[in-house]
């Protein structure tokens, strides 16, 4: 076996990772070749220096760092792969379809709303159309079937007045006209108006 | 208990979600990772949070981990990558800092060092050693170093060294023997032969 040989498995030889037959040819190479001898001493010795390069311990939060970059990656996952999800387009057509018919049905419900701002607003259509003083059960009177739930009848566009003419209601009116506690509760709000005026004009001319 | 798991079953729980599996791989390979880490970049400073990167990578793909191969030679292909990714961002903008700060470095020994009684001189002669291992090392070729370190201080057999390099077992052996003599030569004001 040839220096050069020996040399390139010097390290094989020092860390024992070599057969045991080649050992014994490796040991009797050594003895008789001084340079090879002193490659491998200066081998060990690198190897022995390279001991000294030390070692770091991990910082006592690296477990409680390494969770929360964890749940970040989670949120992070979920975000991504709903806005990918939104990517694809016909997810992203319902999406828009869907929210803009939801915007549309809101505007026109609060379009309808926002012309009954108050109770008086509230009493003064229904007023319009059931007439002052129409009891609500006469309401619900109005055009009766034989198979049908009383409440149904208030399903009709147009209301009957008391005098009997047929009259029809607008669309941004059928809310408040079919609001059936509204008109469950008519005449008790009438009469608490009733008590409420006489109450007042009671105590004025108790002042007076 | 995940601890009386081999690292290839606990993956495999990974792969199912298991957080649990996670937290016991990570308490397997904490230390070695960061220090391969350290060695490999001889920044103490970013060798944490590259070993952040490398769990989280390895927690980001165990939905495609198949037990072909040990999981230590995966886990070190990955925390080699990382790490050559950022000696080379370091290297691109020109502040690779082998030497460091000196008084880090300083720093760093001082910590390192086990005997804390014996006198200034000796500990300063002793940083100055540890230093310029350290730098020497540092100045080595990436795969030599790698292999180097894999080998010597990751107790990696050169089949799994070959594993985490992509190369052959005689290449290994020839890229270990290069550092060495590399580092002979370096360290031969150290090193009296």
């Amino acid at each position: 076996m040839d220096c050069r040989k020996i040399q390139d498995n010097l390290l094989e030889y020092q860390h024992n990772r070599l057969p045991e037959g080649l050992k014994i040819e490796f040991r009797h190479h050594l003895e008789a070749c001084l340079e090879c001898r002193s490659f491998l001493e200066s081998l060990k010795l690198v190897d022995a220096e390279l001991d000294r390069f030390g070692e770091i311990a991990s910082s006592p939060y690296f477990d409680q760092k390494l969770n929360v970059r964890l749940d970040d990656l989670a949120r992070q996952s979920w975000h991504s792969g709903f806005f990918q999800l939104l990517k694809q387009p016909y997810v992203f057509s319902f999406a828009f379809l869907f929210l803009a018919t939801v915007s549309v049905w809101i505007g026109i419900r609060h379009q309808q709303a926002a012309r009954l701002k108050t109770l008086e607003d509230v009493i003064r259509v229904q007023e319009k159309y059931l007439g002052s003083g129409f009891p609500t059960e006469v309401a619900r009177e109005v055009t009766p079937t034989s198979d049908q739930h009383p409440d149904s009848t208030l399903e009709s566009k147009t209301v009957q007045t008391p005098a009997g003419v047929e009259q029809v209601i607008p669309d941004q009116d059928r809310a408040v006209v079919e609001n059936i506690d509204l008109l469950e509760n008519y005449d008790t709000i009438k009469n608490l108006d009733l008590a409420d005026s006489k109450a007042s004009l009671e105590s004025s001319t108790e002042t007076n | 208990m995940a601890g009386d798991n081999s690292d290839v079953d606990l993956m495999l729980r990974v792969k199912r979600g298991d957080r649990e599996a996670f937290n016991a791989l990570v308490q397997r390979y904490r230390k070695s990772l960061i220090n391969f880490i350290f060695r490999f970049t001889c920044n103490e400073a970013a060798s944490e949070d590259l070993a952040h990167e490398v769990f989280l990578k390895v927690f980001q793909s165990a939905p495609r981990y198949e037990p072909k191969a040990e999981f230590s030679t995966w886990l070190y292909r990955i925390a080699s990558n990382a790490s050559l990714n950022f000696i080379r961002d370091q290297r691109n903008r020109a502040s690779v800092s082998i030497d460091g700060d000196p008084e880090k470095e300083a720093d760093t020994s001082r910590i390192d060092l086990a005997d804390q009684n014996v006198l200034v001189e000796e500990q300063l002669i002793e940083q100055e050693r540890v230093r310029m291992i350290r730098k020497a090392v540092a100045g080595l070729p990436d795969q030599q170093r790698l292999a180097l370190v894999l080998t010597k201080y990751q107790g990696l057999s050169l089949k799994e060294a070959a594993t985490v390099l992509k190369c052959s077992e005689p290449a290994v052996k020839s890229l270990i023997f290069r550092a060495y003599t590399t580092l002979r030569e370096r360290l031969v004001s150290v090193v009296s032969v």
